[in-house]
C-alpha cells in the first residue's frame, strides 16, 4: 500500500512537471530561439522486495527537442541569404538612380549636342551660344549629381557595415560569456536548457552578419570559426572585428580580426560572408564599377569637346579653350612601401581610357600594370608609358622591390568636371581658314573636306594654291615652303600649317585657290558642326557615348534583376531550412493543447491512485474496528 | 509533419506581404503607364529605349537645323525673285534705251529709271535674313555683303551649311551671283555694269548712238545675271524639295522611334489591368484564409 501510495505520487509529481512543460511552451510559442521541451520520463526502479512491480515514475531531464544538422543548415542559409539580400537592397537603390530615362546622363548628353545643331544654325547668336555653354554646365552637373549619389550609396553600405561589425562583437562577447555560465552549470544534472537556447539564438544573429561555423564541445561549449576557418570564439576568449582600409585601395574595407592575444589578421569582406560581404559587394565592387564606367564615359566626352573646341576660334577669333575641366587620375604608394617613388599619371588619349582603375607594381626590375576591371597586366621596363589612353611617369623618388600603388583613373574624373567657359564668345564655333577659289577661275576645282588637325604659328597664313595646268600647281605662302611643280589628282588632299583639304574636279591654268584666315569668326560654324557631329562618333574606347551609356543601364538593370532573384531564392532556402529547423524545435500550439489534455488526464489518474491506496487503507483500519 | 505556430503564422504572412508587393507592382505599372519603371524591371529594354530616346534627340535637333535651312532657303527664293524681277524691269528699260532716236531727255529719264533699280537691286543684295545674317552673306558676314560700289564683297565667298544628315546652305554667296560673276572670260559685277550705262544716260554730252550701243552690252550683262540667278534659284529649289524629303523622312522616323519606344517600355494596358485584378483577387485570398486559418485552435474546443 505505502508502494502504491509511493507509485501514485510519484505519477502525480510527473504528470504535474509535464504540464508545467507544457505550459512553458505555450508561453514562450513566440519566443525567438526557445525550443521547445519535453519532459523525459523513466520508469522508477524496482525495491526488491515485493516482485519486478516497480516503484512508480521519475523525469530524468527536460530536454530541448532539436536536430543539431538542422540547426546548422538554417545558420548556414542565413547567412547566404543576409548577404545576397543586403546586395540586392543595395542595387535595388542602385537601379532607382537610374531609372527616369529623361533625367539620365544621357538624356543630358542629347541636350547638349542638340545645342549645338542649334549654334550651327545661329553661329553669330550670342543666346545660342550661351544655351551651349549651359549645356556644357548641365552635363558636368549631371555627372557630379548621379556619381555623388552613387558614393552616397557607397558610404550608406559602409556605415551598415560599421553597424553589423558592432553587432558580431556583442554577440561574440556574448558567446564567450555564455560558454562560461554553460560550463559552470552543466556539471549538474540537468542541463541550463535557456542559457542553450539563448546560444542558439546568438549564433542564428552572428551568421546574419558573417558565416560562422559552430562545433560545441562535449562541456557543452562553442567554439566559433569563421568560413575560413579563423577562431572567433574559443571557451570563454573571444576576438573582436574591425573595419580597417584596404592596403590598396583605401576607399574600400576590409576587416581586421583582432585575437584574444592581440594579434590579428585582414580578411576581405568575400572571405566573412554574411551580410558583412553583401554590403562590401555592393559598395565596392558594384559601385566602383558603375562609378568607372560613367568616369569613362565622362572623361571621354569632356576630352573629345575640349579636343575639338581646341582646333576651333572663337567670335574673336582666338583658338578655342578647353570647355570642360576633369578630375585628375592620381597614383597611391600603399603605406607600406620601402621605396620613395612618387608616380604620377594624366590622360593623354581621352577616347582610349578603359572603365577601370590599375594597381601598379615593381619587382625590382619591371613594372607590371594591372587593369582591375579585367586583370590584364603589361609590364615595363621604364617610365613613362602611355597605357589605355593614360601616360604613367615617375614623379619622383626610386622605387623599391615589392612596391605597389594604386593608380585611380576612371573614378577620379567624374570628381572634378565643371564647365569652364562663361562668356559665349569664347565657344570656338569657327574653324581658322576659309578656302576662297579663285574669281576668275575657268576651271571647276571645288575644296571639300577643310578640317584642322592642329593649331600651330602658322595655321592661319595665307597660302595660295596656283594651278600651272590641269595636272600641276604650284604652293606659296609662309610655312609651305613654296614648292612648284607639284602634280595634281582630283580628290588629292593638300595639307600645309595644320590644315588639310580635299581638291577635286578639273582646274584650268591660272586657276588659284586661296586658303586665307577666317574673316568673320562670330558667324563661322563649321566647328560648331564639327562638335555636332561628335554626338554619334565613336569616342568612347570604341564606341558611341550613348551606347556606353545604354551599356551602364543594362549593366545596372541586369545585376539589380539577377542579385533579386539570387536574393530571393536564398531567402526561400534559408525559409525553408528554418521551416525544417522549427518543425523540430518550434512549440505547435495545438500539438500542447492535446498534450495539456493528455497530462490532466494522466494528473487525475494518478490522483485516483493516492485516493485508491487511501481507501484501500481506510477498509484495512475499519476491519479492526 | 508537425509545424510549429510560430513558423506557420510567418509563412503566411510572408505569403500576405509578397502577394501585396505584386499587387503594388502592377498598379505602379498602370499609375505610370509603363512596364519598365527602372532597369531592373527589363534590363535589355531600358538601354534600348536609351538608344532610341538618343536616336530621337538626333532627329529632333537635325529637324531644327534643317528647320532653319527650310526657312531661309524659301526667304532666299524670294529675294532672287525679287532680283529678277528688277533685272527684267533694267531689262525693259535698257530694251527702250537701246533706240538710237531717244533724245536728251528720254537718255536721262532712262539712266534715272536704271538708277532707281540698281538701288533698289543693291538694297535685295543686302538683304538681311531675319536671323541677324544676309541672304548672300556667303561664308558669314557681319555687315552689308555687298559694298555701296557694287564690286566689293564684305564676305568670304561660299556658303553656311547646317545639318549633319542633310546638309544644306542657309546662306548664298554674293560673290559669284553679283560682285564678281564669273562671264566665261573673266568676272564683271552686275552693279558696275549697271554703273557704266547709268554714267552715260545721265550725261547729257553723251551721243545717242553711244547711249544705245552701251545699252545694247549692258542688257548682256542683265541676261547674264538674270541666267546666274536662274541656275542658284534652281539649286535653292532642288535643295527645297531635298529638304522636304528629309523632314518627311524625320517625320516617319520619329512616328518609328515613338512605337519603337512604346513597345519596348510602356504597359500592355489590357494585360495589366487582368494581372492587376488577379493580384487583387490573391491578396484577397491570401488575406481571407489567413484570418480563417489563424482563428482555428484547439484551445478554441477545451
Amino acid at each position: 500500500m505505502s508502494n502504491l501510495l509511493r507509485i501514485g505520487s510519484s505519477a502525480l509529481n510527473a504528470a504535474s512537471i509535464q504540464l508545467q512543460t507544457t505550459g512553458q511552451n505555450i508561453a514562450n510559442a513566440s519566443t525567438p530561439g526557445y525550443v521547445r521541451r519535453e519532459a523525459v520520463l523513466q520508469e522508477a526502479g524496482n525495491n526488491g522486495t515485493s516482485g519486478f512491480i516497480g516503484q512508480g515514475v521519475n523525469v530524468a531531464q527536460i530536454q530541448r527537442v532539436y536536430d543539431e544538422l538542422l540547426v546548422r543548415e538554417s545558420n548556414a542559409n542565413r547567412s547566404g541569404a543576409a548577404q545576397d539580400t543586403a546586395r540586392s537592397d543595395g542595387l535595388n537603390r542602385l537601379d532607382n538612380l537610374f531609372g527616369n530615362p529623361e533625367t539620365g546622363m544621357g538624356a543630358a548628353y542629347d541636350t547638349l549636342v542638340a545645342s549645338f545643331a542649334d549654334v550651327t544654325a545661329h553661329p553669330s547668336d550670342s543666346s545660342a551660344r550661351g544655351a551651349v555653354l549651359a549645356q556644357v554646365s548641365a552635363f558636368a552637373g549631371r555627372a557630379s549629381q548621379i556619381d555623388g549619389q552613387m558614393q552616397q550609396l557607397a558610404d550608406s553600405a559602409h556605415g551598415q557595415m560599421s553597424t553589423e561589425v558592432n553587432k558580431a562583437n556583442d554577440t561574440l562577447k556574448s558567446l564567450a560569456a555564455l560558454n562560461q555560465q554553460i560550463g559552470n552549470s552543466n556539471s549538474s544534472i540537468s542541463a541550463p536548457n535557456n542559457l542553450l537556447d539563448q546560444r542558439d539564438k546568438l549564433l542564428g544573429d552572428l551568421n546574419s552578419v558573417l558565416r560562422a561555423n559552430a562545433t560545441i564541445g562535449s562541456d557543452g561549449a562553442v567554439t566559433v570559426a569563421s568560413a575560413r576557418g579563423e577562431p572567433l570564439v574559443v571557451g570563454n576568449t573571444f576576438s573582436q572585428l574591425k573595419l580597417v582600409s584596404n592596403e590598396l585601395d583605401a576607399s574600400k574595407l576590409d576587416i581586421k580580426v583582432i585575437r584574444s592575444n592581440g594579434t590579428s589578421v585582414q580578411l576581405a569582406p568575400s572571405e566573412i560572408g554574411g551580410k558583412l560581404a553583401g554590403l562590401a559587394q555592393f559598395a565596392d565592387s558594384d559601385i566602383g564599377e558603375a562609378r568607372a564606367r560613367l568616369g569613362q564615359i565622362t572623361a571621354a566626352v569632356a576630352m573629345s569637346f575640349n579636343d575639338r573646341q581646341a582646333l576651333g576660334v572663337d567670335a574673336t577669333g582666338a583658338a578655342g579653350q578647353a570647355l570642360f575641366a576633369l578630375g585628375s587620375p592620381t597614383v597611391s604608394p600603399v603605406a607600406a612601401n620601402t621605396g620613395t617613388a612618387q608616380l604620377t599619371a594624366s590622360v593623354t588619349t581621352g577616347s582610349a581610357l578603359k572603365a577601370s582603375d590599375y594597381s601598379i607594381s615593381f619587382d625590382g626590375s619591371q613594372y607590371s600594370l594591372t587593369r582591375l576591371s579585367d586583370s590584364t597586366v603589361q609590364s615595363f621596363a621604364s617610365l613613362p608609358q602611355v597605357v589605355d589612353g593614360l601616360t604613367v611617369s615617375l614623379g619622383s623618388g626610386t622605387p623599391a622591390a615589392g612596391d605597389k600603388f594604386l593608380l585611380r583613373a576612371a573614378t577620379s574624373y567624374v570628381s572634378g568636371v565643371k564647365s569652364m567657359l562663361s562668356n559665349p564668345a569664347r565657344l570656338a564655333t569657327a574653324l581658322p581658314v576659309t578656302t576662297v577659289p579663285g574669281a576668275t577661275n575657268t576651271g571647276d576645282v571645288s575644296v571639300s573636306g577643310l578640317d584642322i588637325s592642329a593649331i600651330g604659328a602658322n595655321t592661319n597664313q595665307p597660302v595660295s594654291i596656283t594651278f600651272t595646268g590641269a595636272g600641276t600647281f604650284n604652293v606659296s605662302g609662309t610655312g609651305t615652303g613654296n614648292p612648284t611643280g607639284l602634280t595634281y589628282t582630283s580628290g588629292m588632299t593638300v595639307s600645309y600649317n595644320g590644315w588639310s583639304m580635299k581638291l577635286s574636279g578639273t582646274p584650268k591654268a591660272g586657276d588659284t585657290m586661296q586658303v586665307v584666315a577666317t574673316a568673320n569668326p562670330a558667324s563661322d560654324n563649321r566647328n560648331a558642326r564639327a562638335m555636332q557631329a561628335l554626338g554619334d562618333a565613336s569616342n568612347v574606347d570604341g564606341a558611341k557615348v550613348i551606347d556606353r551609356y545604354a551599356d551602364l543601364v543594362g549593366e545596372v538593370g541586369t545585376r539589380a534583376q539577377s542579385a533579386k532573384a539570387t536574393g530571393e531564392m536564398s531567402q526561400r532556402l534559408y525559409d525553408d531550412a528554418e521551416g525544417a529547423r522549427t518543425a523540430v524545435s518550434g512549440v505547435n500550439l495545438d500539438e500542447e493543447a492535446a498534450r495539456m489534455l493528455e497530462y490532466q488526464q494522466a494528473y487525475q489518474a494518478a490522483a485516483k491512485v493516492i485516493a485508491t491506496a487511501n481507501q484501500l487503507f481506510q477498509s484495512l483500519l475499519q476491519s479492526f474496528a | 509533419m508537425r509545424i510549429a505556430t510560430g513558423y506557420a503564422q510567418k509563412v503566411a504572412l510572408d505569403g500576405i506581404t509578397d502577394r501585396q508587393a505584386a499587387l503594388i507592382k502592377s498598379q505602379e505599372q498602370l499609375s505610370s503607364g509603363k512596364r519598365v519603371n527602372r532597369p531592373s524591371d527589363d534590363p535589355a529594354a531600358a538601354a534600348e529605349a536609351e538608344k532610341v530616346r538618343s536616336r530621337q534627340a538626333r532627329m529632333d535637333a537635325e529637324k531644327r537645323a534643317v528647320g532653319y535651312a527650310q526657312q531661309q532657303l524659301s526667304n532666299a527664293d524670294s529675294t532672287i525673285g525679287d532680283a529678277t524681277s528688277l533685272l527684267q524691269n533694267a531689262r525693259e528699260t535698257l530694251l527702250r534705251g537701246a533706240n538710237a532716236t531717244n533724245n536728251t531727255s528720254d537718255r536721262f529719264t532712262i539712266g534715272a529709271n536704271l538708277s532707281a533699280i540698281r538701288d533698289q537691286l543693291l538694297a535685295v543684295a543686302n538683304r538681311s535674313d531675319g536671323t541677324g545674317g544676309f541672304v548672300f552673306g556667303g561664308q558669314g558676314a557681319n555687315s552689308a555683303p555687298i559694298a555701296a560700289d557694287g564690286t566689293t564683297y564684305n564676305a568670304q565667298p561660299g556658303t553656311v551649311q547646317v545639318g549633319q544628315e542633310l546638309s544644306s546652305p542657309v546662306s548664298l554667296d554674293g560673290r559669284a551671283n553679283f560682285t564678281a560673276s564669273p562671264t566665261g572670260a573673266g568676272t564683271e559685277s552686275i552693279f558696275a555694269q549697271l554703273d557704266a550705262a547709268i554714267a552715260v544716260f545721265k550725261d547729257p554730252a553723251a551721243t545717242a548712238a553711244s547711249a544705245a550701243a552701251i545699252a545694247q552690252s549692258t542688257l548682256g550683262s542683265v541676261d547674264r545675271s538674270i541666267d546666274r540667278l536662274g541656275v542658284t534659284r534652281a539649286t535653292v529649289g532642288e535643295r527645297l524639295n531635298a529638304i522636304e524629303t528629309h523632314l518627311k523622312d524625320i517625320e516617319n522616323g520619329t512616328i518609328d522611334n515613338a512605337s519603337r519606344m512604346s513597345a519596348l517600355t510602356d504597359v500592355d494596358f489590357a494585360a495589366a489591368i487582368s494581372k492587376m485584378a488577379q493580384n487583387q483577387t490573391t491578396v484577397e485570398a491570401a488575406l481571407k484564409s489567413y484570418s480563417t486559418i489563424s482563428k482555428m485552435s484547439l484551445f478554441n474546443f477545451l
